[in-house]
């Protein structure tokens, strides 16, 4: 038995094939990307790279328009953490009433997460655009002083794409915070019951103590994906107007393919990564102390 | 207030809740099939009536100028090809970590599961790089293993998870009466882990069909763009033609949606597959 497990020939033949690619189109690249970040390149072909040292780095550091990215990055989990996640569990506390229907609504409340982000960064373009939708909707209800041009202006523009993108993870939150208090032991909810932990009482004393694992799970996951926002900013802005809405990586995409600066865009990508590990790698620490014991 | 007003008052909040949200969920969702069959005028005069004729040209505006039908096609190839290729080599992967016996077994492991920390965006540059030096631009098959590659992480710890959660003692048996370990895999564990697989493929489908990124930088012949790079396209050329512009769209979310639409539960637990990691 133990021989046939270790037998070389199969090991090679069943890893070899996804390893390779994994390495070679993922791991190889990244390691490539920190090497590009050291070097000046225009993008052209047969031009070569020059070496400059951390100039890239430095350039990157003192450029306002990335620090401006980082705080919109910033406000961007900020914002989604204190929407997503409260509106999700509501909607799964409420759901999970299992009132008449509620298997439609819970169906209904997914389907966003279904559409693909450019679609959907397209479809509230134009709701929100000065003659979309939103607006018309707003005269039509005689609130004309509340007409904006929402991703223009620049006191609501970032904020109405964060919101836009609460839209579409709400359903994904619901359905993990769903699965969760469904999980929770009928004798615990009975004896609550018995002690008196209706309404909210239920909720924050109950509810939330009992499916917090699933709560961080969720935390991790609007930290790492909101880090990746670019399709939703890129359709609906592309970072503008005026770099007002850029987040790391619109504008990585812009030093490369618009300034053709490819060293500074590595230098961008190099961060995004460092960011990755460090959120996923704090937010992992996080999960494994506070597991509830019950 | 006493025990029945109060569950009545409970019920009306909780279908008051319910439907609010159902008309944010779901609006902009009939906003673009209603729109899709009007005219640009009606589109924003009365966004929510449901269309007075139906303007079904506005289809043949998005296949014929925006060339819709053909980058649903391309879309289609890649997510249906990256599919099967990420699920054969997540299944070969796992069935290495989780059955076989090697050096390094544990590292191996570690290592796939590392690359679900890596944003796309940080390989892209580097990949631009490689377009450039080795003419791989429109090459279809790197995009589609460039897909595979980029989802082999969650798709191996997903399939690993699952053939892990399996008794030893079905393969052992067959083990004992000759069977070979290619078979064992084929035979044996390949059937028993199908659902993992059908998640699996499920979220590699969405997140091909949907992908924006890797197909901008790497595809520059419009006969082979994607349907997403597709759309941003025809937005660009057809700035006002609103109602060609919702027929697009409404077809770039028939695949995805009729996905849902049939195979429900199984499609919610694809795309929250992410969240266990």
């Amino acid at each position: 038995m133990e021989r046939i497990r270790r037998n070389k020939k199969a090991v090679l033949c069943f890893l070899m094939p996804g390893f390779l690619l994994y390495t070679v189109l993922l791991m190889v690249p990244i390691g490539g990307s920190l090497v590009m970040s050291f070097f000046k390149w225009n993008g052209i072909k047969n031009v070569p790279m020059v070496f400059v040292g951390f100039s890239n780095f430095k350039a990157v550091i003192t450029d306002a328009m990335f620090w401006h990215s980082i705080k919109n990055i910033m406000w961007f989990m900020v914002l989604t953490l204190c929407t997503q996640l409260p509106i999700g569990l509501l909607l799964a506390v409420m759901l999970s009433e299992r009132f008449r229907g509620y298997r439609f609504f819970k169906f209904a409340y997914f389907v966003p997460q279904v559409l693909s982000t450019t679609v959907i960064g397209l479809l509230w373009y134009f709701i929100l655009m000065p003659t979309g939708v939103l607006n018309t909707m707003l005269q039509g209800i005689g609130l004309d002083s509340l007409v904006k041009s929402w991703l223009v202006d620049k006191n609501t523009a970032m904020t109405t794409i964060i919101l836009v993108n609460t839209w579409c993870g709400i359903g994904f939150h619901m359905t993990v915070s769903y699965a969760a208090i469904s999980g929770i032991p009928d004798d615990v909810v009975e004896a609550a019951k018995l002690d008196g932990a209706v309404g909210l009482k239920k909720v924050f004393h109950i509810i939330i103590p009992m499916i917090w694992e699933s709560i961080i799970s969720s935390i991790v996951v609007i930290v790492t994906a909101v880090l990746k926002t670019f399709d939703l900013v890129y359709v609906m802005t592309e970072g503008g107007p005026n770099g007002l809405t850029d987040v790391p990586s619109t504008l990585l995409y812009k030093e490369a393919f618009r300034y053709n600066d490819f060293g500074k865009a590595s230098v961008i990508g190099v961060y995004i990564f460092i960011l990755s590990v460090i959120f996923t790698v704090i937010s992992l620490r996080i999960t494994k102390r506070e597991r509830l014991e019950y | 207030m006493n025990d029945h007003t109060r569950k009545i008052t409970k019920k009306i909040i909780l279908y008051l809740v319910s439907f609010f949200f159902l008309f944010i969920f779901i609006y902009p969702l009939y906003f673009v099939i209603i729109s899709s069959i009007k005219t640009n005028t009606e589109i924003f005069t009365s966004p929510f009536k449901f269309p007075s004729e139906f303007h079904f040209e506005n289809y043949k505006t998005a296949i014929e100028i925006g060339n819709i039908g053909r980058q649903f096609l391309n879309s289609m190839f890649l997510a249906i090809v990256t599919l099967v290729l990420t699920a054969l080599a997540a299944s070969m992967v796992s069935f290495a970590i989780s059955r076989l016996r090697f050096k390094g077994q544990g590292a191996v492991r570690v290592y796939f599961v590392m690359g679900m920390m890596v944003p796309i965006q940080s390989i892209i540059v580097p990949l631009a790089w490689a377009i450039n030096n080795f003419d791989i631009r429109d090459n279809y098959l790197i995009l589609i293993l460039l897909f595979t590659a980029s989802h082999m992480p969650l798709a191996t710890f997903i399939i690993t998870g699952s053939m892990n959660s399996l008794p030893t003692s079905l393969e052992e048996a067959a083990i004992i009466d000759g069977c070979s370990i290619y078979k064992v895999f084929t035979r044996i564990v390949l059937p028993l882990v199908k659902p993992a697989i059908a998640t699996v493929g499920i979220f590699v489908f969405m997140y091909t069909w949907n992908d924006l990124l890797v197909s901008m930088v790497f595809i520059g012949k419009a006969e082979l763009r994607t349907i997403s790079v597709g759309l941003l396209n025809f937005v660009g050329a057809r700035k006002s033609d609103y109602g060609a512009l919702m027929a697009a769209i409404f077809i770039a979310i028939l695949p995805p949606l009729t996905m849902y639409l049939v195979l429900q539960e199984n499609v919610v637990k694809g795309l929250t597959s992410g969240a266990n990691k």
